[in-house]
């Protein structure tokens, strides 16, 4: 139960329909603590032994990175429903199995690439699909953040790839995500980079190009050393043929070249900031966006459909992309 | 309950907080880096009448508080909301370490322990996770330092730790919480939310009352969950008596006019309002729109 962990149990609980029943954790302290305050919900101090237990339908697996394919894979052979943090693998070829697996016993599966949820890029996405903008023709895509801004000590999660850490599991994941949302599986990849700034073990930066079907071009930059940023900036820039899209987690723009009665939306730019954006959510914790991926994930199982937010499918794309930058 | 304050200034201004512009909170920011940029805003709110302020316990609101303290004469009767924790500074630290060692690091590690330090020993985070309510009361000795001395009259649970504690439903952790307030600073105990029907629902439920519930409402429904119309209801059948309620984030962080806020805001049964500006100008504008029943 690290930070997201503790944030996942307190939205899900409160879902109308979930009952909480147990949790699993290696850290003895903290099954004797909520042990002590949540008395109908059993600790496991091993994952395996809750999979066993038959006291879950499904289950949120918030371990390390490098844990995910053991947790999953036993959890699919139990017939249990996995929603699993991101990065979802540590290897593409384990993601796939994964997917595999998962579809092929019909149970929910979903991976945390939680933007998905957020108000804007879905936002973004509706304005992409009604093709207000034409043809989109290229997208700049910057992940920013002062996550890493001095010479790190090589102990923590954050200095191991195997646990997540690096620029690209942490924040390229998601913008290689979102480009998975918004435009689906590219067809190549080039012009991959990775730099160090104050890391040893792990990249600090990381760039690649990627090319689409019918011709887009995207370049995606991200960078967890950029000191200038108190709190992260995810940028996103695409340009179609009759418009382009601006948006960051402060709201979007769009640039129209000629009015859109329908839309209302006039020719020239449209300013619409976050908070114009109707976002309500059952139960806020952390940001509306953990809230619904959450649900949705519930809803899904609740709902008997097939898949959920973003699927392991999806997930499998994003870690070819991944991988492609790690070994080129 | 002592009836609250019905205008008081907030500080998201002064931390670079802003909803809409990213842009806007930098600027806010470079400006109050400098204190004296900061009084001269209180300065004005308190010429405009205004006559409480709320703070949460970040890195700046230790300098602020000593300020505040020094010119008694001048602030001796400003009334004081604090918020606790800083909850950026726990996210990181977590998120970093882990829980415990987070928890470790604030208790035991200097930076604003002090006084607890000496209370126990180091190592004993074992025997304190087997009582998370002294851990509990330790975390809140360590942050109300900083507001000793002040007219404090409703000290908060900041939102990030109420919804994330309100979401595991246990009564005990808000309970002690109110109970520890009430017993040992003397104050009322108060929670910020952005969930405000269902704390109350919870609070109800838990005999919880006589505490203060603070929230985002405004016209334009922003940050109400789970929607504008379920906080309606709720407020429009809430006893004052048991649970005053304290509207924020009234402006909608500039999505909707002044008129349009208060037109809303003053039409419900809420008893108090706290707000964020930093001209003189807005300061009085607000202060004089805001006609609560």
């Amino acid at each position: 139960m690290g930070r997201m962990g503790l944030t996942h149990y307190s939205i899900i609980n409160t879902h109308p329909a979930v009952e909480m029943t147990a949790i699993a954790d290696t850290q003895s302290m903290m099954l004797n603590m909520m042990g002590k305050y949540l008395p109908s919900v059993k600790m496991f101090d091993d994952y395996k032994d809750l999979l066993k237990s038959g006291l879950v339908d499904a289950v949120i697996v918030c371990t390390p990175s490098v844990m995910h394919y053991d947790v999953c894979k036993m959890a699919c052979e139990k017939g249990i429903n996995v929603f699993c943090e991101k990065p979802f693998t540590t290897s593409p070829a384990q993601a796939k199995e994964l997917a595999d697996m998962f579809e092929q016993k019909g149970l929910v599966n979903q991976v945390g690439y939680v933007y998905r949820f957020d108000a804007v890029f879905g936002k973004v996405k509706e304005m992409l699909g009604k093709q207000l903008i034409g043809k989109v023709v290229h997208t700049n895509v910057q992940f920013l953040s002062s996550t890493i801004s001095k010479m790190q000590p090589e102990k923590g999660w954050r200095s191991k790839r195997e646990s997540g850490g690096g620029a690209t599991y942490e924040m390229g994941s998601h913008v290689i995500d979102l480009m998975e949302f918004f435009f689906g599986k590219p067809q190549q990849i080039i012009g991959t980079m990775m730099n160090q700034v104050y890391s040893e073990a792990v990249e600090d930066i990381a760039d690649a190009q990627l090319i689409y079907e019918g011709g887009m071009s995207a370049n995606i930059h991200v960078n967890w050393s950029d000191y200038t940023f108190r709190k992260p900036m995810l940028k996103l820039d695409i340009h179609g043929t009759a418009g382009k899209i601006q948006a960051d987690l402060y709201g979007y723009k769009v640039f129209m070249r000629e009015e859109n009665v329908a839309e209302g939306l006039p020719e020239g730019w449209t300013s619409v900031p976050m908070n114009m954006i109707p976002d309500p959510c059952p139960f806020y914790v952390r940001g509306t966006s953990f809230t619904k991926q959450l649900y949705e994930f519930a809803d899904a199982i609740l709902e008997k459909r097939k898949s959920s937010g973003c699927a392991f499918r999806e997930a499998v794309d994003t870690q070819n992309v991944i991988h492609y930058i790690f070994e080129h | 309950m002592e009836k609250l304050d019905k205008v008081i200034l907030g500080d998201n201004q002064f931390f670079g907080i802003n909803h809409r512009s990213q842009e806007k909170a930098e600027e806010m920011l470079k400006r109050f880096g400098n204190i004296d940029n900061i009084f001269e805003v209180y300065d004005n709110a308190f010429e405009c009448g205004v006559k409480a302020v709320m703070l949460n316990s970040n890195e700046k609101a230790v300098a602020i508080c000593d300020r505040f303290r020094a010119q008694k004469s001048k602030y001796g009767d400003v009334a004081w909301y604090p918020s606790i924790p800083y909850a950026y500074k726990y996210a990181n630290m977590v998120n970093e370490l882990g829980i415990f060692p987070a928890v470790n690091e604030v208790l035991f590690k200097g930076n604003t322990a002090g006084g607890v330090l000496g209370m126990i020993g180091k190592g004993t985070m074992a025997v304190m996770t087997k009582d998370a309510m002294r851990m509990m009361e330790m975390l809140i000795d360590v942050e109300y330092k900083m507001f000793r001395d002040l007219n404090v009259k409703v000290f908060f649970l900041q939102n990030i730790i109420t919804d994330l504690m309100l979401g595991y439903g246990v009564k005990e952790v808000f309970e002690h919480f109110a109970e520890y307030i009430r017993k040992k600073y003397k104050v009322t105990p108060g929670f910020v939310t952005l969930n405000l029907p269902y704390l109350k629902n919870k609070l109800e439920e838990w005999g919880i009352d006589d505490v203060v519930i603070c929230s985002s409402i405004n016209a334009a429904g922003f940050n109400m969950h789970p929607s504008k119309e379920e906080y309606e209801r709720v407020i429009a059948t809430n006893d004052p008596s048991k649970y005053q309620l304290m509207a924020m984030n009234v402006l909608a962080s500039g999505s909707i006019t002044v008129q349009q806020s208060f037109d809303y805001i003053n039409s419900l049964n809420i008893q108090s309002v706290v707000f964020g500006a930093s001209s003189k100008g807005h300061i009085k504008s607000t202060v004089e729109a805001i006609k609560l029943k």
